[in-house]
Formats: C-alpha cells, structure tokens, sequence
C-alpha cells in the first residue's frame, strides 16, 4: 500500500487554488501583499495573528489553510502524527533584509522573531495544532525528488505530512502545498487521491 | 492627553501591524495583554521601541512596565508624566 496526496493548494500567478478550483484572483498588476491579502479574505479567515506575521509566513499559512481544513485531512489525521516539511530557495531573506534595515536606527522585535525559514513552520503548527516533526529545506529550485524521498522516510513512522514549496520575493510569490498520507482515508473517495511520487507532485506544481 | 491617546492607538497600530483594527476600535481603557488586544511577548518589545523612538522614553525599572503599559491610558499618562 502506498502513499497518496490527499489535498493541495497553490498561490501562484496572482490566484490561490485549492484541489485545482480557483479560490482567489487578484488583479494581474498585484503586488505579494495585495495576493496575500485577498488569498486571506477569499478564505474568509479571522484570525488577527495573520497580520503581524511576515509575507512567508502569511503564504505557507494561506496555503495550508484550505488542505488542512479538507474533509479528510482534518478529520481522520492524528495531529502529532502528522509532519511539516517544506522547502524554498530564498530561505527567510526578504524578512532579513526587513530587519537589516531596522538595525539602523530601532531594530524590530517583530521582525527579528521571523529571521528564519522554518518560523512558517511553527506557525502552521501552531493554528492547526500539528505537533509531529517538521523540516525547511533551502534548495536552488523546487526539488520533488528530495521532497519525496524525505517525506516516505517519514512516513515510515508518522501518518502523514504537509509538504512543499513556499517562495516570496518583492517580484512575487510562489506556494505549493500538498497532504500525503498513509493510506486513502475513506475507500469511497479513493479515485481522487493521486500516488505519492515525484513524478505526481512535479506534476501538481507545474500544472 | 486626549490627542496624546489618539495618537497612541494610532502608533500601536502602525508599530504592532493590527491592520485589521482602526483606532476607534481600541478602548484606551483596555487591557493591552490578555484580553483587550490580546497582544504578546513580542509586541510588549514594540511597544518599548514605540516609546524609544517616538517619545525617546526609556523605562529605567523593569517592574514599572507592567504598570505603564496596562492599557493605552496608562502609557499616555506615563509619557505624559515623563515631559512635564
């Protein structure tokens, strides 16, 4: 028996997806911030902790918000059972930059806390209650095979994990999130859910 | 102290990034911790920056913070004490 994703999500070229049904279009001539923004009303989320976190953060927790919220996903996975492994190739520098220039006359707490990549981990966590390991690797380019591989090995002793590609810059934003699972949750819904491969999760980034 | 309190939830807002807030939302009599704003650890440091850079205030003992910074009231009445 393999291992299946079960829900993904992506916020790329101005819209947020979820399971390959447009939730949010922003205007073409949108700035990360403003997609982020109507990502965040298009969800209809109230949750005020979301504007103080920074721009990566607020793309992997918008990202994570309607696969997690999924029926099967949120309803039949063990939260401390289920890891975070996610990966980008900027680490968290646009908030470090943010925070260098702060360090010239009053540096920001507020920003000094999101200094890292794996911050957005954390807050994903935190909102979803997800207490199973978590991993952010920093990679040249979206790399599914490393994706792959590292979330089977976890899955050897978790039941499941959210993976992905969470990418911002002052040009634009780029998230891909996915839930893959032991085991078909639900034998009913099994044609939907796609094989756990490189090839598959490659495929659902590019498409 | 008024004005000084309109600009306060003003600058809380703007320091801390409550975007979703306007400064008629905020009861300036209101816990700032807690309840009220529910603000943390994190935004307690802004709020000590806020007073740094706006007002060039420091809190020389730690143990007045808690005092000063129960509601914006209150800060207004300690920034307030500090220029006369």
């Amino acid at each position: 028996m393999g291992n299946y994703i079960l829900s993904y999500s992506k916020i790329a070229a101005n819209c947020l997806w979820h399971n390959g049904k447009l939730i949010s279009k922003s205007a073409e001539t949108a700035a990360p911030s403003t997609i982020l923004e109507d990502s965040y009303k298009s969800l209809n989320l109230s949750y005020p902790k979301f504007f103080k976190m920074d721009s990566l953060s607020k793309l992997g927790v918008l990202c994570a918000e309607p696969v997690l919220k999924d029926e099967p996903v949120n309803e039949l996975f063990a939260k401390e059972k289920t890891a975070i492994v996610l990966s980008n190739k900027n680490s968290s520098l646009q908030t470090d930059l943010a925070y260098a220039k702060t360090m010239r006359d009053f540096p920001s707490p507020a920003l000094f806390v999101y200094t890292l990549p794996n911050i957005v981990t954390g807050e994903i966590a935190i909102k979803h209650k997800i207490t199973g390991e978590n991993a952010f690797f920093i990679e040249p380019a979206f790399n599914a095979e490393l994706l792959y591989n590292y979330t089977e090995m976890l899955l050897q002793e978790n039941d499941a994990a959210l993976c992905g590609w969470l990418h911002i810059d002052e040009k634009g934003c780029e998230g891909f999130l996915y839930f893959v699972a032991k085991q078909p949750a639900g034998e009913g819904k099994k044609s939907n859910f796609i094989r756990h491969n490189p090839d598959s999760i490659t495929n659902l980034y590019i498409n | 102290m008024e004005n000084l309190i309109q600009s306060l939830k003003v600058q809380i807002i703007d320091q801390l990034n409550l975007t979703e807030l306007k400064p008629e939302d905020i009861d300036a009599s209101a816990p700032l911790f807690g309840e009220g704003l529910g603000l943390d650890s994190i935004d307690a440091l802004e709020l000590i920056v806020l007073l740094e850079k706006n007002y060039g205030l420091k809190i020389q003992e730690p143990k007045d913070a808690k005092n000063i910074f129960q509601s914006v009231k209150t800060l207004a009445e300690y920034i307030s004490a500090q220029k006369k």
